[in-house]
Parts: structure tokens; sequence; C-alpha cells
């Protein structure tokens, strides 16, 4: 079955086509719950939340532009949504850093969980706006108006979330050369 | 020794072909929400069916109030005519005691009355024992069985002999034929209990007590020239039926009395129902008139015609009306068994959706970005932007705008609402069904702009031309179920349509919202 028939059988509310639908985003969605949240207990409820969501307003959808990109961007909205009504968003430092060398030395050794546990160990915002602007290509407008702050602030949470995965990141490649010796 | 990159560009490569899978409970999970929303929506669609019948009975219901109300009406009418005929032909005697009878159409009976009250001086002892009922219908009613019957309670003979004489020499003069006869009575008794009723009551009974007190009793045994000479009287006033019908008063008097004389069994009858008829009074008085009923409702808001509460260019764009809910409490004083007047308070929220809009950021406020028309902007360091999508499609522009960000807008207001209705009863039974009519004021409590677009919705500001006092005029069907003499289950869709709720709308916006009431209320 196409993504369009599949598309077109989950607006007819058709239980199985929205497994369907499930088992082929799955993944993809978790990943982005997984690094929007800050634990994967807390990421599994956002998935849930997304595609309730997602199949609720799939009627909404009307086959313009990509139906992945489109799934994604409601997954980032319900992790959002879930810090704007926890009301975090003013916790932070909003001072712009003078650091602007975000050089590191790229090792193989870093893990994908450690770096997926860093950002999750992340402050709230700082995490929110590292994923909207690094890994998902959001620009400092768009984060400033999707997290209802100024795009200032948007850029000095940024460097406040380099700054503390830098440091973390050096820390974890010290205690690797330690045990390596 | 590894090179140095970007912390971002780490980031971005190692976690580019990372995946995880949730749990299987997950998917569990959303399966059952799923289903409970499937739930939800069913059961509007089982409320609307209920709305459809409702409307429908609505309809039914005041067509036949209408026509039966004019069925009432009209009888009267239709007697007047009558006497009028009656009176105007030629035989003088005949023509006076139709007066006396007002209403009655046939002839026969006329002409029954008109021996019985030859006769009247001889039967006048007893009817003065007859005369303490009150009700002069049903005496009438009893003469006409009279006709038919011979009655053994009857002491007076020559009554009797009378009125049967007369029957055939009426037959004879072909008047009326034979079959004819006990129909045309039944019919004239029929219509006469319904105009006595609505004219003739007053005047007859007055008479009737007048007859009560001893002092009368001369003018009960008027001879028979008297009586004569009386009815000369009438004829020369025949023109004018209102003149006629006082002039008439004592020979009416006479005449029910002796008719009342007849049966003396059905007037034991008539006395029990009229006691009856008391007791239902008694108990009417007794009413609970006061009642208390806290509701709740589910409104569905929504507007008749192409246009927009929110600025010109959205008029065409389609409009979906949201189900919010209302709740308040009514007061109401039942001014008798039919009618209640009601007052009450809610609060109720309603909104719409006007889909196909699209929403971007832009810097500064320049002409371009100036807001939507009835729009304030919310006061943010952001500002947005918000066409139809339909206009940017065609200007060609979609290049530049993610087709994604078409949503919509939801309007969201919230009303103190204070209804003042009637509510007609039509059937007051153990399941009660009545119409309610009124309107509404209503005080704009809350006022909210926001933007719907993948599920994210952002504060646009509020709309500047809600008026904060509107009105609507309200007409609903009330279906009631009573549990106990003072305790009600009530169900009740009503229809508001609003009235000045926005002052500067862009097409025929012409809002209303639909609510089912429901509650108990509490008599007292």
């Amino acid at each position: 079955m196409s993504l369009e028939q599949l598309i077109v059988k989950c607006k007819k509310n058709d239980t199985k086509a929205q497994g369907e639908l499930y088992k082929l985003y799955k993944s993809k969605l978790f990943t982005l719950c997984l690094k929007y949240s800050r634990s994967h207990a807390e990421a599994q409820d956002n998935l849930q939340d997304a595609f309730v969501t997602i199949f609720k307003k799939i009627s909404q959808f009307k086959n313009k532009g990509s139906f992945e990109g489109w799934i994604k961007r409601i997954t980032i909205n319900t992790a959002l949504q879930c810090y704007r009504t926890k009301g975090v968003f003013s916790i932070v430092n909003e001072d712009i850093l003078d650091e602007t060398d975000w050089e590191v030395e790229d090792t193989d050794e870093i893990s994908m969980d450690y770096l997926l546990q860093i950002i999750q160990e992340l402050p709230d915002r700082y995490r929110l706006v590292f994923n909207l602007y690094v890994l998902d290509d959001y620009s400092h407008k768009e984060i400033a108006n999707m997290l209802e702050i100024s795009q200032g602030t948007s850029k000095s949470n940024l460097a406040r979330a380099r700054e503390i995965l830098k440091k973390k990141i050096e820390v974890y490649k010290d205690e690797q050369k330690l045990q390596s010796l | 020794m590894s090179e140095k990159k970007h912390i971002d560009r780490i980031f971005q490569e190692r976690l580019k072909g990372f995946e995880a899978i949730p749990d299987d409970a997950v998917w569990e999970n959303i399966k059952s929400e799923l289903e409970k929303e499937k739930d939800d929506d069913k059961l509007i669609p089982i409320w609307w069916r209920y709305a459809g019948v409702a409307a429908l009975l609505l309809l039914f219901l005041s067509i036949g109030g209408l026509m039966f109300n004019n069925d009432a009406n009209s009888e009267p009418e239709i007697k007047v005519v009558d006497s009028e005929n009656t009176t105007s032909s030629g035989n003088s005697t005949l023509q006076n005691l139709s007066d006396d009878e007002k209403n009655s159409v046939d002839l026969n009976l006329d002409s029954n009355q008109n021996e019985s009250l030859a006769s009247e001086d001889k039967i006048s002892p007893q009817s003065k024992q007859e005369s303490n009922i009150d009700n002069t219908n049903k005496n009438l009613n009893n003469s006409a069985i009279s006709v038919d019957i011979p009655n053994d309670v009857i002491d007076n003979e020559t009554n009797i002999a009378t009125t049967t004489s007369s029957n055939k020499d009426l037959n004879n003069e072909g008047l009326t034929n034979d079959n004819g006869v006990p129909k045309n009575i039944d019919n004239s008794i029929a219509l006469d209990n319904k105009t006595n009723i609505n004219q003739g009551v007053p005047s007859n009974s007055a008479a009737i007590t007048s007859q009560k007190s001893d002092d009368n009793l001369p003018q009960d045994n008027t001879s028979a020239e008297d009586l004569q000479k009386i009815k000369s009287n009438k004829s020369l006033v025949d023109d004018s039926p209102i003149i006629v019908a006082q002039n008439d008063i004592t020979e009416e008097e006479d005449e029910l009395v002796n008719i009342a004389s007849v049966d003396s069994l059905s007037i034991e009858e008539e006395i029990a129902k009229i006691e009856d008829l008391k007791n239902i009074i008694e108990e009417e008085k007794n009413l609970n008139r006061w009642s208390i009923s806290p509701n709740v409702a589910p409104v569905y808001f929504n507007s008749l015609g192409n246009g927009s509460s929110i600025d010109e260019q959205f008029n065409q764009n389609s409009k979906t009306g949201e189900i919010n809910m209302s709740y308040g409490v009514t007061g109401s004083y039942a001014i008798n068994d039919k009618l209640v007047v009601r007052a009450g308070i809610n609060k109720v929220n309603l909104g719409y959706n006007t889909n196909d809009i699209l929403v971007f950021e832009t810097t500064g406020k320049g002409p371009n970005s100036a807001l939507l028309s009835n729009v304030s902007e919310n006061k943010n360091d952001t500002h947005l932007s918000i066409v139809n999508a339909r206009s940017v499609v065609l200007d060609q522009n979609s290049n530049i705008v993610n087709t994604s960000n078409v949503g919509s807008i939801n309007q969201a207001l919230g009303f103190v609402e204070i209804p003042i209705e009637l509510q007609y009863n039509i059937l007051n039974t153990k399941l009660g069904v009545n119409i309610i009519g009124g309107f509404s004021s209503f005080f704009l409590s809350e006022n909210e702009l926001r933007s719907e677009i993948n599920g994210n919705s952002t504060l646009i500001g509020e709309a500047n031309n809600v008026n904060d006092i509107s009105y609507s005029a309200n007409l609903g069907l009330g279906l009631n179920y009573s549990f106990s003499k003072s305790f009600n289950f009530n169900l009740e869709p009503i229809f508001k349509y609003q009235i000045n709720t926005f002052n500067n709308v862009s097409g025929s916006f012409n809002p209303y919202f639909i609510g089912f009431y429901t509650g108990f209320s509490f008599k007292f």
C-alpha cells in the first residue's frame, strides 16, 4: 500500500491503516522525541501524544509538502507544548556568551547514547533551542516564535547549550584517555 | 589523532542515522485514546439526531397548537350568526326562544323549549330545588335529553305532554325530517355548551342565583300572559341580538330551571363533576410555582451566510463551528399550569474556526504587516502576519511560503448570558413537553484569537469588533421528566440567533448557536 493510500485510509479512521502508519514512522519520531525530552519515559509519552494528534488532524493534511515533514512538526510541537504547559521557559540565564569557538575534537569513541544522554541532561529550554536550531534546521526567528521568546534569547540559549555540551564531551574524552592509560 | 569539528556537526552526523524503537505499550495506548475519541465523536451525531427529532416535534406541535387555538376562537362567531338567522325567521315565539338559547341552531329544540316554557308555572317549585346548580350549560344539556327520553322523575306530566306534542307538530309541519330530529338536537347541545362557556355563563348563572331567593319566586310563576308580553317586547328589538339576549334573561332563567328539573339523577352527576372541577382548581392553587434548575449544555456555534467576523479576505473561507460548553442556573415562576416565566444566568463559551489561513512571522510593522482589520494584536516582540492561504496560492507566491503552515484561526468568545424566556407547557404529564421562547442579553467576558497550525496554537490577539453587550432571540423545545412533584429532569434544545454581537463584519455573518440544555429542576 502506498503512503497516499495509507493516509486516505487513516483519514477514514481505519485502525489497521493507523497501525501501519505507526509502524512506518515510530522509530523516526521516537528518536525525535528522545532528543526533545528529558528521559526515555517522557519521550514515550510525547510520542503517544504526537501520534494521537497526527491521527486526529490527518484530515487537515492536504498533500502539500512532505508527510514526514508534517508529522515531524507535529511531534516537535507536541514536545514543545508539554513544556509550555509546564511553564519551564523562564528559568535560564539570558546573557550572551563571548565564546565563539565551538570546535571540539571528533572521535568515534563518543557513543550515540552518550550524545543523547547529554542532550537530555540540558536544561529544558537549552535543549529545545539546540535541537530546533542544530538538529532540525529551524531559524532563530522561527524558534523565537515557537517558544514565545525573543530571537536574542534563542541565540543566547543556543550558546549556553553548546557550551555545556562541549564541556561534557571534553570531560568524557578526558575520562576515556585516563582509562586507556 | 582526529580533526577538530564544530560541535553542531558532531551531533548532526552522529545522530543522523540514530533510530530508537519505542515500547509496544505506546501503540496500545494510542489505540485506546483513538477509540475514546471515536466514542466521543459518535456522541455528537446522536445529539444531532435528537435535535432533529426535537425540531420536528416543535414544528408539528406549534402548527397543531395554532390550528387548535383557531378552532376554539372561530366557534362562537359561527354561533352569533346562527342566532341572528333564527331571530330573523318568521314566528316571533320561536325567534324569542332561540334568542334565549342564543346559539341554538335547530328549530326543533326551540320549539321544545317553547313548550316547556308554556308550562313553567306548574313546575316552578321543583325548579327552585334544581336552581342550586351553578352550571347552566349542564342544564341545557339535560333539556335536550328530556326531549327524547320521557322521564319518570318529572312530577309534572303536562310538561312531557306538551313537549311531545310540539315535537309531533313540528314534524308534521315538515320543518325537520324524522331522522334529523335527534341528530339536530345533539348538535345544538354541543354548540350550546361551548358558547355558554364563552359567553352565556355570567348572565345565566346570575339569573339562576336570583332564582334561588324566595323573592324571585313570583317571577318564576309568571303567567303565560306575562310571558307573552315579554316575548312581544323581544320581537320589537329583534335586530339587536345583544339587547334581545338581555331582555331574555328572565325567560332564560325560567326555561333553564324548567329544563333542569327534568332529570335529577344526571344533575347529581353534574354536581359531582363540578366538585371535581373545584378540586382541580384547588390543586392548581397549591401548585409549586417557583423552581430553580442548574443546567449544563454543549453548545454548537456557527454562522449563517458567507462572511467573516475577522477580516474581509476570509469571507469565502470555510468555517467550522466548535462545540463548547455553557453552564448556569435558571429560576422560574409558574403563572399557571401552562405558562412559566423564567430567567437565569449562564456562562457560555463560543468558538469557531476560519480554515485555510497562512501565518508567517514578519519583523517591523510596515503597512504590509498590518494585521487583520478586526483584530488587536497581542503585545509581543514577534509579529505575525496572517493571510488567506487561497490568495497566496493564486499569487503564485507559494515558493516563498511553506504550505505546511496553512492552518486555521480559532476565534473564542466567552459571555455571561442572562436569558429571559416564556415557557408554554403543551403536555403536563410525567413526561412533559413545552415550547420556550424569549431573548438573552450577553456580556462579553472572553475574547481571543489563536492560530492553529499543525496542532500548535499561537495567540494572535483579540477581536476589536465584538460588542460588550449583545442579544439573542431564543426558540426551543423543552422535554421534562418528573421524578416527583418537586423534582424534574429537563432536556431543552434551544436555538439562539445572535443579534448585535459584532459591530463590523464583512459579508453576511449571522452568528447563532444551538445548546442542549440539560439539568434537574427543583420546585418549591
